[in-house]
């Protein structure tokens, strides 16, 4: 109670001074606490539940709920155990008044297309050069596991407009087809903003790789012959790959299978891949440990490890590397070891079960002011497609020299299997961490992916850029300017206050002609962001609060996090591995590239020709 | 989980503003609107005003009025049925809607439009009901003195400015509870409601937004509600245990945000559900579609 007292004193404090300064403007330690405070802020001031009645669940019968995650999710709070899982509704970050989906006429103004052409098409590849390849295709890793709206409505009329003149779109018009709308709903819905189902859970629990259902994790876990794997393994082909999906066979024959596998692509199975192996290493070492455990407890422990891995290298690597200033580094590292950081936790352990001093793994599960979801908001934020780039080239690591040149079509679905029958894995992973990805700003999304073959034999396309633009509208995300005033941040009231670039700042006017109506994407990628970041201040402060609630909601991430729970070989995995030692175990010839390489998102070294 | 606050023989109140935790205490019939003198003095203080300043001829304005209430529960299903707009009855002018519609659009001010407003409430019961301005600042300071306690209330009390502001009412309500709730309480609402309408119409993404969007955005439920705990009550909202004639203070406001939907606003679907629901939301969106009407004929 008093340390909330104290906190709620803080951030008011800082919310004065935010006024005229922002936090990036301060010295490093007096902003890594008015970090603190936003996050306090946000945590009660910007989480809203839109379950209105939320199911009544039986605990799975012969499962452990306390020691194992359940495949869908649920039983992750033992107090409201239907929380976090498959199928349950994504949250808010805005009041829910405020996430009405627009309607037309406004739902197409200013025209989607236009803003897609005239603003967010490549014209040069920027290339974001102090990051490699990884932090594109890690993202997307897992986005699939903390999110999906499921498949498209194809029921209702889709979202339709007008193309506009002289645009080579082949079609007259566009159409968009809506998403998958929430039929479950009760009388306390009515009046009330629509909502929209996550398919997958919303837990950081590897449901991409393990399934977010029984029936979907036991065939992870089976051979081509369905029989399941009996050690608790996941299974990969003789070559260490994916296995093909079988039930992609008549349309994409060479399309990898995994639990997610839509919008694949070559980032997509290289992360998917070398995590499947760690599992199966995982699996290896707890079987040494504890021969007398079966396959569904090898399983099970491993899947817990491997989640909390992957959390740890997000939070450590992944993120430190996508926002490179001083206070974040600091932060981020923070929020898994706490103040005292890693040099101390290595040397004595978690002092106390205290959030800021000894990091959010291990401190008390906590929901703040709304039980955890995914947010709408939170997906918005995340449409960073502008990452991935339109041109690749793989070659070898021993020597650099090219082994493939290709194109992002030429990755998509099916062409990953295509790359992986040329390059070694290996060498995939060396271009991958040799490519630099694409700077999320104006004019730099992708060709390849505003001109998505859906359907080529009917003419119909997608272009992905529009679709990021309506869909916000559609789900009633607020555009940038409410955006902000929700997050109490400072709200431009000209194109100039917007942006620094004076070409832009021409653009959007000409396209928007009011500041107040441009879209949450545009004025996200068109904001001059703070220094060292790949990403706007705005996007940012959704990450501040869902990037430490993903974890401190999460019973096997506090209250569990512990060696009864992870096993000590198991807590010992996650606390001495990151990135560079998954690498190196899934491809050591990379050892010699590695070797002075600080955080394996930043760029590798190219090997001497 | 509730915040309660108990100090032996000085109060004894539990604070709720979480929209589940209301939802579930609202249909507890152990909770009751009874307000008789008794346990600790601020409980008592409390009381004792609700009892002097919101009762006519003794009896209790409908929402303070007991859970077993015939008569209230008897009108309430009667103006539920009377106050629809889809009847054939006419509930407003065209003159108030215009009215109202051009203060939406930015014109006027709102004590204007608060006296349209409040003219109409009071016509519902009384068609004879004229407001003005007396009525309408006498029902603003009624409002302030029901929404908490403030030095200057002592100094209204002392110079007799609310007795005087309390008895107009009454006498421009002819004495009916609902009317004097309506005209003096319920008003407040749908002049909150009209001051976000003007904002929200002044957007430029305002013709975006459907029905249900600007009622959500427009509609706020009242600060809070209280109830009296009749005989005692366990419940795992509060902790210790509630004790008879503690008082439950209902914080809809708090946890509006949380349930913006006609359940917390109007208490739809329960005991205590206002039976002005459908007016409200009828005038407001009248109002708010004569404000386009307004803009595409000029």
């Amino acid at each position: 109670m008093l340390g909330r007292a104290l906190e709620a004193v803080v951030a008011a404090v800082f919310r004065a001074i935010n006024r005229w300064r922002v936090w990036y403007r301060l010295p490093v330690p007096i902003a890594v606490i008015n970090l603190l405070a936003v996050r306090y802020d946000l945590r009660w001031r910007n989480l809203f539940d839109t379950e209105t009645a939320p199911r009544d669940l039986q605990p799975p019968v012969d499962f452990d709920i306390r020691r194992f995650r359940t495949a869908d999710g649920s039983f992750n709070d033992l107090s409201k155990p239907w929380m976090g899982m498959a199928q349950t509704r994504f949250g808010r970050n805005a009041p829910l008044a405020q996430t009405f989906g627009e309607q037309p006429p406004d739902l197409y103004e200013p025209n989607p297309r236009l803003i897609s052409r005239k603003l967010l098409a490549r014209t040069k590849f920027e290339a974001a050069e102090s990051v490699n390849l990884f932090l594109a295709g890690w993202l997307q890793f897992m986005v699939h596991d903390w999110l999906s709206h499921g498949i498209n409505d194809k029921q209702s009329p889709p979202m339709c407009f007008k193309v506009p003149e002289g645009d080579d779109w082949p079609k007259p018009e566009m159409t968009i087809l809506r998403t998958c709308p929430n039929t479950d709903l009760n009388p306390r819905d009515e009046g009330r903003a629509a909502t929209f189902r996550n398919f997958v859970t919303h837990w950081w629990d590897g449901s991409q790789m393990y399934g977010s259902d029984l029936p979907m994790q036991c065939r992870v876990r089976s051979n081509p012959a369905a029989e399941k794997l009996p050690d608790g393994k996941l299974y990969l082909d003789e070559t260490g790959h994916l296995p093909l999906d079988p039930d992609a066979a008549d349309k994409d024959p060479l399309q990898e299978f995994a639990a997610i596998n839509g919008n694949w692509w070559i980032g997509l199975s290289a992360m998917h891949t070398l995590f499947a192996r760690e599992h199966n290493a995982i699996v290896d070492e707890l079987k040494i440990a504890y021969p007398d455990k079966d396959g569904e407890w090898l399983f099970q422990k491993a899947r817990l490890i491997n989640a909390a891995l992957i959390v740890k290298i997000h939070a450590t690597e992944w993120t430190p590397a996508l926002l490179q200033c001083p206070t974040l580094q600091y932060a981020m590292r923070g929020s898994w070891w706490g103040a005292l950081g890693e040099a101390y936790f290595k040397a004595f352990g978690r002092p106390a079960h205290n959030e800021l001093l000894s990091g959010i793994p291990g401190s008390p599960a906590e929901q703040h002011a709304a039980p955890y979801a995914i947010t709408e908001e939170f997906t918005a934020v995340y449409r960073l497609h502008s990452l991935i780039p339109d041109d690749y080239s793989f070659r070898c690591h021993r020597d650099d020299i090219e082994i493939l040149k290709c194109t992002m079509a030429d990755l998509l679905a099916g062409g990953t299997t295509k790359v992986h029958r040329q390059v070694p894995f290996d060498d995939v992973l060396y271009s991958m961490g040799t490519m630099y990805p694409g700077v999320p700003q104006l004019h730099n999304f992708p060709i390849h992916l505003r001109k998505l073959p859906e359907n080529i034999d009917q003419g119909i396309m997608t272009d992905l850029a529009a679709t990021d633009i309506i869909r916000d509208r559609e789900r009633g995300v607020p555009r940038y300017c409410a955006f902000r005033r929700i997050l109490r941040m400072k709200v431009p009231k000209t194109f100039k206050e917007l942006t620094d670039n004076p070409v832009w700042q021409e653009e959007l006017e000409k396209i928007y002609g009011d500041v107040e109506r441009v879209d949450l994407l545009t004025g996200t990628l068109a904001e001059t962001r703070p220094p060292g970041f790949a990403i706007s201040d705005t996007a940012f402060r959704i990450f501040i609060v869902m990037a430490g609630r993903r974890i401190k909601s999460d019973r096997f991430l506090t209250d569990d996090y512990t060696p009864e729970v992870y096993t000590p070989v198991g807590i010992d995995w996650v606390e001495q591995n990151g990135m560079r030692e998954v690498l190196l175990r899934h491809a050591p010839s990379l050892r010699p590239t590695l070797e002075n390489v600080r955080n394996s998102f930043f760029p590798w070294p190219r090997s001497a020709s | 989980m509730a915040r309660h606050i108990r100090l032996p023989g000085i109060v004894d109140v539990a604070l709720v503003s979480d929209s589940a935790e209301i939802r579930a205490l609202n249909d507890e019939r152990a909770l009751d609107r009874n307000f008789v003198p008794r346990g600790p003095l601020i409980n008592r203080l409390i009381v004792g005003r609700i009892r002097r300043w919101f009762t006519i001829m003794d009896q209790f304005l409908p929402a303070l009025a007991r859970r077993g209430d015939q008569q209230r529960a008897e009108r309430q299903q009667e103006l539920a049925a009377r106050l629809d707009p889809t009847g054939r009855v006419a509930h407003w002018t065209d003159a108030q809607i215009a009215a109202l519609s051009a203060y939406v659009l930015g014109s006027g001010d709102e004590e204007a439009a608060a006296i349209t407003t409040q003219e109409i409430i009071g016509n519902q019961f009384n068609p004879g009901y004229r407001a003005d301005r007396a009525s309408w600042r006498a029902a603003r300071m009624i409002d302030r003195f029901r929404d908490g306690f403030s030095p200057i209330q002592i100094v209204w009390q002392l110079t007799g400015q609310l007795r005087r502001a309390r008895k107009l009412l009454v006498e421009r309500a002819k004495d009916d509870r609902w009317c004097m709730h309506g005209t003096a309480i319920g008003v407040h609402g749908i002049v909150d409601a009209l001051g976000r309408m003007r904002e929200l119409r002044a957007l430029a993404t305002a013709s975006s937004l459907g029905d249900d969007a600007v009622l959500a955005r427009c509609l706020a439920p009242p600060k809070q509600v209280p109830r009296t705990v009749e005989g005692g009550l366990d419940t795992p909202y509060a902790e210790p245990r509630l004790r008879d004639g503690t008082l439950v203070m209902l914080q809809l406001a708090k946890a509006g945000p949380q349930a913006p939907d006609a359940e917390m606003i109007f208490m739809r679907g329960h005991w205590n559900a206002c039976p002005a629901r459908a007016l409200v939301t009828g005038l407001l969106l009248t109002v708010w579609r004569r404000s386009f009407e307004a803009t595409e004929a000029a």
